[in-house]
């Protein structure tokens, strides 16, 4: 080949490149026309705990509401009322009820349209064949909680039974559930749906005593569905349709759990699969109890919520001057039937 | 010299000033809200009423920072002048050294944490490591510098092995040992703030992870702040002590 025909080459490619280049864009703009953009993030990485999103991506029913939309994952250190409040993310599926009070108080203009598990979402664990069998035996052992939510539960039921918090050696508790494990520890903190799961294989399904924050009268929501006020505002329709696949998703993924874990694994491979069936049956269950039976899916209890914020606030971790009605709005649900809604 | 490091001083003031001038400025010329980025003045006034728990907060976060500093350097100075006695074993001792310290320390804290517990320890553990392998590579580095004509010279004179560590190899690797030292303040605060963030019962990154939860993001720039100010003195403490032992350079 000669040099000159070389050149010709380079400029035809560069021609076919920037042919193929507008027709993208040309490509792009026709979609934007059609669908609206929208991103959605996530308090961790993906997992059966978020099967509904991912199964009304796969199914493409938030197609179906005309909107294109990104699930981006979470991880430790991201905060999604933030990435919702600044506007990097459309909606965020943020800490809980708790989170979303915080963010209010600190004046981020978030507000939560829906709500994932109707209970609260971990329990205290202890060994059957250890010292503690009561939450008074609590006195004089090692505890390890959160201390983003979870310690203030705990301080509520050591306060709801009459043990002295300063007798109870409360240590924040690490990622790895192996202290509890190893007995450097005596009570853990666990989710439902992941850490008990994980113990439960562990040390077998009897070797556990839990006890649940709600059979103390305490009820820490979580899994919230956030949106920034603005776009709750401007773009009400766009929250309708968000939610409106969004529940059919979670239906579909509890009709058919086998599909719905199949579709996660698609995200995330490396998951191990009887470990997602079971977060997904847990959170099936969270989901689906109390309130839910009779108002639907997502819904939020507004006296639930006003006894979280009057426990948060007796802690001082909030001002009490949090409105509950403005922080939680269920507007957005109420305008979907009922019939759709239930699980 | 001292005219113009006072002169040096005052720029750099001035520079700093000027950053937060425009800073402050930015933020409220664009009215950009607190979550965002915060006003160099909100942050200052969240510094004042939060000054007790940063205070604790802080001097936590340097205790741990100090001991693992006094333990890494200890080690490292230690093991270097160990390794001058052990002839050509330093080879083979040295790769081994060299390919420990290629993998970021901060890669080990998850298990370091797990291995002893959310406490002081773990942060001890892995400011030492970081701060011990830093200067070993510095002080070995300076034990090496030594002119051949000056140890023939003091061997001539009877000089054993240790008196020429003693007497010469030590005081002309006091600039390297120094120059290790004070790049490893910075190093160890920051190691400090990321094991705090893995899990601790308190210290400035403990309060910047639940701060962020919670947040809470003027207490979070309250605690860079502290933390900022917390490396600058522990670095101009050390570039003190340098001027004050390698009077020389």
């Amino acid at each position: 080949m000669t040099r000159f025909s070389w050149q010709r080459l380079r400029v035809g490619t560069c021609f076919a490149l920037a042919l193929a280049l507008s027709l993208v864009a040309t490509l792009q703009t026709a979609q934007a026309q059609s669908s609206t953009q929208a991103s959605l993030r996530l308090k961790w990485l993906p997992q059966a705990q978020f099967a509904g999103f991912y199964v009304a991506k796969a199914k493409g029913y938030y197609e179906d509401e005309g909107i294109d939309l990104t699930i981006n994952p979470g991880g430790p250190n991201v905060l999604t009322e933030n990435l919702v409040a600044s506007g990097s993310d459309t909606f965020g599926l943020a800490g809980g009820a708790e989170s979303v009070l915080a963010a209010r108080d600190k004046g981020l203009p978030v507000v939560a349209i829906g709500l994932g598990t109707q209970r609260t979402d971990f329990v205290f664990v202890t060994k059957r064949d250890g010292p503690i069998e009561t939450i008074q035996d609590f006195a004089g052992h090692r505890v390890s909680t959160w201390f983003t939510g979870a310690n203030y539960a705990l301080f509520a039921i050591l306060a709801d039974q009459g043990v002295d918090r300063d007798q109870v050696s409360i240590q924040p508790q690490q990622v790895s559930m192996t202290p509890f494990i190893n007995g450097a520890t005596d009570v853990a903190t666990a989710t439902w749906y992941n850490e008990l799961n994980t113990l439960r294989d562990q040390l077998g399904e009897d070797a556990l005593r839990l006890f649940s924050p709600d059979d103390y009268g305490i009820t820490f929501p979580r899994d919230a569905l956030v949106v920034s006020e603005t776009t709750l505002a401007e773009r009400p329709e766009l929250v309708a349709g968000f939610l409106r696949a969004t529940l059919r998703g979670w239906k579909e993924a509890f009709a058919d759990p086998e599909q719905a874990v199949d579709i996660v694994m698609q995200v995330a491979p490396t998951l191990d699969r009887h470990h997602q069936q079971r977060m997904l049956a847990e959170m099936q269950r969270l989901m689906t109890t109390g309130p839910a039976a009779e108002h639907g899916l997502y819904w939020l209890d507004h006296d639930t919520l006003v006894k979280e914020q009057d426990l948060l606030a007796r802690y001082e971790v909030i001002s009490q001057s949090v409105d509950v009605g403005q922080a939680f709005v269920t507007t957005p649900l109420e305008s979907i039937p009922l019939e759709a809604r239930l699980p | 010299m001292f005219a113009t490091r006072y002169i040096g001083g005052i720029r750099a003031t001035f520079s700093l000033i000027g950053f937060l001038l425009i800073w402050e400025m930015v933020v409220r010329a664009l009215a950009l809200p607190g979550y965002v980025l915060p006003t160099v003045s909100a942050i200052l006034e969240q510094l004042w009423r939060q000054q007790q728990p940063l205070i604790a907060a802080a001097m936590t976060t340097s205790q741990q920072a100090l001991l693992g500093f006094g333990i890494g350097a200890a080690l490292g100075v230690a093991l270097a002048v160990a390794l001058t006695f052990v002839g050509r074993l330093r080879d083979a001792l040295m790769s081994i050294v060299v390919a420990i310290n290629i993998v970021p320390m901060i890669a080990y804290a998850p298990l370091v944490v797990l291995w002893f517990g959310v406490g002081m320890e773990s942060k001890v553990i892995i400011v030492a490591c970081e701060v011990g392998f830093t200067v070993l590579l510095g002080t070995l580095d300076g034990l090496n510098r030594v002119d051949k004509r000056s140890v023939d010279l003091l061997r001539s004179f009877g000089a054993g092995p240790f008196e020429l560590i003693r007497k010469l190899r030590l005081p002309s690797a006091l600039p390297s040992i120094l120059t290790a030292l004070k790049l490893s303040t910075v190093r160890s605060i920051i190691a400090t703030i990321v094991v705090e963030m893995l899990g601790a019962y308190q210290g400035l990154g403990w309060t910047i992870f639940q701060s962020v939860v919670m947040s809470d993001f003027l207490t979070v720039w309250a605690a860079i702040l502290v933390a900022s100010l917390l490396s600058l003195a522990f670095f101009g403490l050390l570039a003190w002590l340098e001027r004050r032992l390698v009077f020389w350079q």
